[in-house]
């Protein structure tokens, strides 16, 4: 009936590519974002101005854009890479700069103080971050890093652009034979908020698990 | 054990610390008193380098205090320090909160600082709240904790910036107390605050601050029952009178 | 079919099936600056003279012609960046040129008497729904006609056969047609027939499908292929204008292209079949393709396919 389960095994697998690029893309933004952010709260100027820049860049530019730079400037540059690890490298770059963003605004709720004592007791600037402002930091921004990571499993429909055969990309193959638009890609859109829902309330979860008690 | 010599300290234009001279022995107890705005603060923060100082030397334990780095950690670590507003770590426990530094600074091993954390614990009074987040202490209880989280390091020297500041009158005594029995035990103190009280039961010496500078350095029954100097004297009978 | 070329298109309905298709079928429909009234040159240009109008006892009381006739435009879901078929004029955003968007003006001449279209790019994917929400009146869309297509909508024609063929790095002399294709890198065009077409006949390719024919080409001429699979007249195309590819061997398949429209309305369709008949009568159609696909191959004006010959149709 719905064409969708007709080619459930087409549609499966893309999904698994699909949800693969959202985990290990996830995974990634969120550690160079906690990176980026380190670096701009850091004391040294150059570090600063780059991670400023960095998130500017990436927030002003759009996806799609740098899907296509990836894939199509990077091998004029002499870089060419498979299409799937080249999209989820450019995923985790471009949603990195969101996470920094939601992480900065993390640490600005961390009290000073905190930071204050932890140096007083000798923990040097690294430890102090490290085990004082951003686990208490990523504690507070526990939903706004559930909402980018939800962006960024809707974003790896863009990757369908570039040749990843994703969940958008099979969808669109299934529907050019099937012409049933609304119904292929309502039920496509069910499967993504079945994501976007499964990730929100993930993060619903770990947020009361370690939400702080002030 | 704490030295100051020609200490200037600028916030933009406003001169913060003018020309201070101290020094503090080891085992000594010096109270910094005097109006709000002073600079009692600012001085106590300087020795452990929150602040940084504009002209003069600060030495502890006769280093000079080191700039940024590894080095200015180590002597961090040497100078226990507590705070007005506690400044516990929100989201660690009461016993991470003090075994965090001696097992990330000190390389103590975990059972080792968390024995030893107990003690310190069982010493101000609280052990029972080992397990609890900050949050769900009270006041008193939190600036005890925080005692002992600096202690834990076992510091050459500690500074108290008003650490009574910000409790309900009640529980001021249980904290004074703790206070009281580490300068009996021999700790070398420097300790900002309102308490009169403490002051003279306590301190080896009183320093009084105004404007920042150090108007007055005596004894305690000395300052207190015959200031040397007007602005002293004034001071006194503001604080005394309510 | 060249809906590759539609970026813009393409990343709206990449997004359009993360967002949930339903409200982006219509959210495509009211881009501003995409209606697209044919200039006073377009009105003087060989192809729309003497253009057939249909009497007025062609348009039925109560029928989607007279529909039209009464709203003063035709409403055409038809690409703005295919070049050939529907490509606005960069300098002259007002100007739609193409085989397709000629039919298109064409059509609306036969009903209006004059060449008033309002565009209304589609999404490979949401055309069957525009059709069904009565967002376009008819669909100009290198469109073409299967039978699974046509449980869903109704199409008058075929009005032109095209073939997918093949084409490669100028200096591959492995690659003489689709049968060299076994085991081999293929680029095709995300949304066109090439994407199971490719696999239909060659099994052991891989297949790799990007959202437009200038990615499609780089994706070519970078390597991540060795061969890129989408419509003979396209890839002549493109090979006229850079010598870097080739296309090798004759179209595989045949791609009908028709005219969508709304399923089950019979009367449009006799319509506009008819209308086509007139416009290959009156050489309108042969002036349409020549000077539009014409303009890239040698070869004479093909003949018209007859209308009704496919499955579907
Ligand atoms: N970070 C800062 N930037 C600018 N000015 C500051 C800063 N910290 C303190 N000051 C100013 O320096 C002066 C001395 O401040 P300090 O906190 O040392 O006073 P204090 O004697 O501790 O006062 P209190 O009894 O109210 O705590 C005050 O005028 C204060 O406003
Ligand atoms: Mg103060």
């Amino acid at each position: 009936m719905n064409p969708l389960i007709d080619n459930l095994g087409l549609v499966l697998e893309a999904l698994g590519t699909t949800l693969l690029m959202a985990v290990v893309a996830g995974v990634g933004s969120i550690v160079l974002g906690v990176l980026v952010t380190v670096a701009r709260v850091s004391p040294i100027r150059a570090l600063r101005v780059a991670a400023f820049g960095y998130v500017q860049f990436f927030i002003n530019v759009p996806l799609l854009a740098l899907l296509l730079l990836a894939v199509f400037a990077l091998p004029d540059a002499g870089l060419m890479l498979p299409l799937t690890p080249t999209a989820i490298i450019v995923l985790i770059v471009y949603e990195a700069a969101y996470v920094a963003e939601a992480v900065r605004s993390g640490v600005n709720t961390v009290a000073v103080g905190q930071l204050e004592a932890s140096r007083a007791l000798g923990l040097t600037l690294a430890q102090s971050l490290r085990l004082v402002v951003l686990p208490q930091a990523l504690r507070a921004v526990v939903q706004p890093i559930g909402n980018v990571m939800i962006a960024l499993a809707m974003n790896t429909a863009l990757a369908a652009a570039v040749g990843v055969v994703e969940l958008t990309a099979a969808v669109n193959k299934i529907n050019l034979v099937a012409a049933q638009p609304i119904l292929i890609f309502s039920s496509a859109g069910v499967i993504y908020m079945g994501i976007a829902l499964a990730i929100g309330l993930a993060a619903g979860r770990v947020e009361r698990k370690v939400a702080i008690v002030r | 054990m704490v030295s100051l010599r020609g200490v200037d300290k600028y916030f933009g234009e406003l001169h913060v610390l003018k020309h201070i001279d101290l020094t503090v022995q080891a085992s000594e107890v010096v109270v910094v008193v005097g109006p709000s705005g002073s600079g009692k603060s600012t001085l106590c923060r300087s020795i452990n380098r929150l602040e940084s100082i504009d002209a003069g030397e600060i030495r502890v334990d006769g280093e000079p205090l080191p700039v940024e780095g590894p080095a200015l950690a180590a002597l961090r670590a040497d100078v226990g320090m507590v705070f007005q507003s506690f400044n516990l770590f929100a989201h660690r426990t009461v016993l991470e909160n003090v075994t965090l530094a001696p097992i990330n600074v000190r390389r103590v091993p975990k059972v080792d600082a968390r024995r030893e954390a107990m003690e310190l614990l069982d010493r101000v009074g609280i052990a029972d709240k080992a397990g609890h987040l900050p949050a769900q202490l009270s006041g008193g209880q939190q600036q005890r904790a925080a005692i002992a989280r600096a202690l834990a390091m076992r510091p050459k020297v500690m500074l108290f910036d008003e650490p009574t500041s910000a409790l309900d009158p009640e529980m001021v005594g249980e904290v004074l107390d703790v206070m009281a029995s580490l300068a009996a035990e021999g700790m070398t103190m420097i300790v900002v605050t309102h308490e009169m009280g403490f002051a003279r039961r306590a301190a080896d010496r009183v320093v009084f601050m105004d404007q920042g500078q150090i108007v007055e350095e005596a004894a305690p029954d000395q300052f207190f029952d015959a200031p040397g100097s007007e602005r002293a004297r004034s001071f006194l009978a503001s604080v005394l009178s309510h | 079919m060249f809906r590759t070329t539609r970026r813009k298109a393409a990343a709206g309905a990449v997004l359009a099936a993360a967002a949930l298709a339903l409200t982006a079928c219509s959210s495509t429909t009211s881009l501003p600056g995409d209606e697209n009234e044919a200039d006073a040159t377009a009105e003087t240009n060989s192809v729309f003279a003497d253009a057939p109008v249909a009497s007025d006892d062609l348009i039925l009381p109560g029928s989607t012609m007279e529909k039209i006739k009464e709203r003063g435009t035709l409403i055409v879901a038809e690409a703005l960046d295919a070049p050939l078929l529907s490509q606005q004029n960069p300098t002259d955003p007002d100007s739609v040129e193409g085989f397709d968007a000629d039919l298109a003006k064409l059509l609306a001449i036969y009903i209006l008497g004059e060449p008033n279209v309002e565009i209304v790019p589609p999404a490979t994917e949401t055309r069957e729904a525009m059709l069904q929400n009565d967002t376009v009146d008819v669909v100009f869309n290198t469109y073409t006609i299967t039978p699974e297509r046509a449980e869903q909508v109704s199409f008058a024609g075929p009005y032109f056969e095209s073939g997918l063929a093949v084409a490669v790095k100028s200096d591959n002399d492995e690659i003489k047609g689709i049968d060299d294709l076994d085991g081999k890198e293929v680029i095709v065009g995300a949304n066109t027939p090439a994407v199971t077409a490719v696999p239909e006949q060659v099994p052991t390719a891989n297949v790799t499908a990007f959202a437009t024919d200038p990615a499609a080409v780089q994706a070519l001429l970078q390597g991540r292929g060795e061969a890129y699979v989408q419509d003979y007249t396209l890839l002549a195309s493109n090979a006229a204008n850079d010598p870097s590819l080739k296309v090798v061997g004759t179209p595989f398949t045949k791609e009908p292209y028709g005219i969508g429209l709304k399923h089950d309305d019979a009367e449009f369709k006799s319509f506009i079949n008819d209308w086509l008949l007139a416009i290959q009568e009156s050489g309108h159609w042969a002036e349409a393709w020549k000077t539009t696909l014409g303009t890239v191959t040698d070869s004479d004006v093909p003949t018209a396919p007859e209308i009704g010959s496919v499955p579907g149709s």
